[in-house]
């Protein structure tokens, strides 16, 4: 673990109490070592937050108690470490109570104990400094732009219903086709919500054994059923004050959503084999590649706990309804790749572009990261053509040109129309998908380069 | 003619990493700085039977009592902080109070003329 310098105070009004151990600390160069006589010296101060304080417990002008208080109100990060020439029990469990981390008698073996103390700490210290650093990461990582690629319109309402979502507890339902990023979605909104210093909880339910779903969920008594040799929490409980992500929820079987319902209602949970009730706070984002008010009218799914679920609906676009967001996205991959594989970085030329966006990626963002990551190996040069891109033969709803001789002029031409074709013919909704001018789709309209009804003549006349 | 034993020690502080001269002549000034006046106020104190006061000042002068060794004022400064703080056998302070002023006072002597400070 890096050990970082740690900022000490010494509050004693003994003088030669204070340089001894202020000798003492400062033998470790990485100990920035402050003495105070008073506490009106040190409170002045105070807001510097240092990581410890050792604190003489009978101070002339205050008491060790206020103090503490003091301190664990102003910087509650601080560890205080009482040093008292009173040996006596009551005073420090007492001041163990109030928030003091340590309590040291002032004796021969006071630097030995203290030194022990501090190590301890400086530990602990590190571990916290280290948690917050990774906390920040992980929110940086899940910053919704950062994390989730695009500028196509659809995504950016995507990102206004996330906004929405983080800035209060509501449930958040999560749908699209598999591969489209439910679970980003799922993860951006936790880490940038209230609840992030809490734990984020996936459960897929899908890959659960249904007779195993409600002991993974509420969590069992040790011997509540063969196999169950111990207690064990369940999900719910380890996402306390977190989020539970509940991924593929169509999918849970119709007895178990009846418990789950109940749950939801409640806030309380009881683990299997065990009357208790235990109460929860946990925000629930499910997610499902279904359509779940199709289920409900099939009764596979519980209409009351469809309601209960749907909160703020968030549909996920298929990546081939986000026009050029696909270039972007794949150029993302293919750094990454070429980062994480020691590669040097890979562009695509003009036509392996064109290849991409006239696919239509029944796999999504998953599919496009494994043919991205093929097209990275398969390339010997800095370059990724056509030909590297490898895409799936069983798909047959991709467009083709028909011809490798088009110029660029008829090739576009050809694009728009296929995206025109297969958007009722909707100018703006294309425009957006394929990131061009809404007017020079209707240019190459009236130029007859473009038809806006099939097999037929055009409508549109400026 | 024998040279008497030493009021003090500096075994404890000698005891403390990197205790070198200069660390050691550092805290001896510190000492005679203060705890030559602490005894004075304890006097006062006494004087004023400001027990609350006494019972401070004992306190606060007993850590140093016992860092520098002043192994004849041990049981001494205890005692008093005791009485103090319970205000029990009074009749005895005052007497428990000017041995321990006398004794800081040929302490500090000693630790002055040792350290020609």
């Amino acid at each position: 673990m890096k050990q970082e310098p740690i900022s000490i105070f010494i509050v004693e009004d003994d003088a030669v109490y204070c340089a001894v151990l202020g000798h003492f600390l400062s033998l470790n160069p990485d100990f920035r070592v402050k003495k105070f006589f008073t506490a009106r010296d040190f409170l002045n101060v105070l807001h510097e937050k240092p990581d410890i304080v050792t604190l003489d417990y009978s101070l002339p002008d205050t008491t060790g108690d206020s103090l503490l208080a003091q301190v664990k109100e102003i910087s509650p990060d601080t560890k205080v470490i009482i040093i008292s020439g009173q040996e006596d029990i009551k005073i420090a469990v007492d001041l163990f109570k109030k928030g003091a981390d340590d309590y040291i008698v002032k004796d021969g073996d006071t630097q030995e104990r203290l030194w022990l103390s501090i190590g301890h700490m400086r530990e602990n210290i590190a571990l916290k400094k280290e948690l917050a650093e990774l906390q920040l990461e992980v929110q940086k990582k899940y910053t919704f732009q950062k994390a989730i690629i695009g500028n196509s319109h659809t995504l950016k309402q995507v990102f206004s219903l996330m906004e929405k979502a983080t800035v209060t507890n509501i449930t958040v339902s999560v749908t699209g086709e598999t591969g489209t990023g439910k679970d980003l979605v799922a993860k951006s909104i936790h880490f940038n919500s209230a609840r992030k210093k809490f734990p984020f909880v996936p459960v897929n339910v899908a890959a659960i054994p249904r007779e195993l779903l409600e002991s993974e969920l509420f969590g069992h008594e040790k011997g509540s059923f063969t196999g169950a040799s111990t207690r064990r929490i369940g999900k719910f409980e380890e996402a306390h004050n977190g989020t539970l992500f509940l991924d593929e929820i169509g999918e849970m079987d119709i007895n178990m959503q009846a418990k789950l319902l109940r749950v939801l209602q409640e806030q309380e949970i009881s683990r299997v084999g065990s009357n208790e009730l235990i109460k929860i706070n946990v925000r629930i984002i499910a997610a499902t590649h279904r359509n779940l008010l199709d289920q409900v009218k099939k009764g596979k799914f519980r209409e009351d706990l469809y309601y209960r679920l749907l909160g703020l609906p968030i549909k996920l676009p298929p990546l081939r309804e986000r026009g050029s967001d696909i270039i972007l996205i794949a150029k993302h991959f293919t750094d990454l790749f070429c980062n994480d594989n020691n590669l040097p970085k890979k562009h695509f030329d003009v036509e392996a572009k064109k290849k991409l966006m006239l696919y239509s990626f029944p796999g999504n963002i998953r599919e496009l990261k494994s043919v991205v990551e093929l097209a990275c190996v398969m390339s010997d040069t800095e370059e990724i053509n056509a030909e590297h891109i490898e895409l799936s033969t069983h798909s047959n709803n991709h467009f083709t040109t028909g011809s490798d001789s088009l110029t660029l002029k008829q090739f576009t031409s050809q694009m728009i129309q296929h995206y025109l074709d297969t958007n009722n013919y909707d100018v703006l909704k294309v425009a957006d998908k394929l990131d061009v001018g809404k007017s020079t789709i209707y240019r190459m309209v009236n130029n007859n380069e473009l038809k806006l009804q099939r097999n037929g003549d055009n409508k549109f006349n400026d | 003619m024998t040279d008497q034993p030493k009021l003090y020690s500096l075994q404890r502080l000698l005891e403390i990493d990197n205790a070198d001269d200069g660390f050691i002549r550092d805290i001896v000034s510190v000492f005679l700085n203060n705890v030559p006046a602490n005894a004075t106020e304890l006097v006062k104190a006494g004087d004023e039977k400001n027990w609350r006061s006494v019972y401070f000042i004992a306190h606060k002068m007993k850590a140093n009592i016992d860092l520098l060794c002043i192994n004849c004022l041990h049981q001494e400064i205890r005692e008093v902080e005791q009485m103090a703080k319970t205000q029990t056998n009074l009749h005895q302070i005052t007497d428990k109070i000017n041995f321990i002023y006398n004794i800081i006072q040929r302490t500090s002597a000693e630790m002055s003329n040792d350290f020609n400070l």
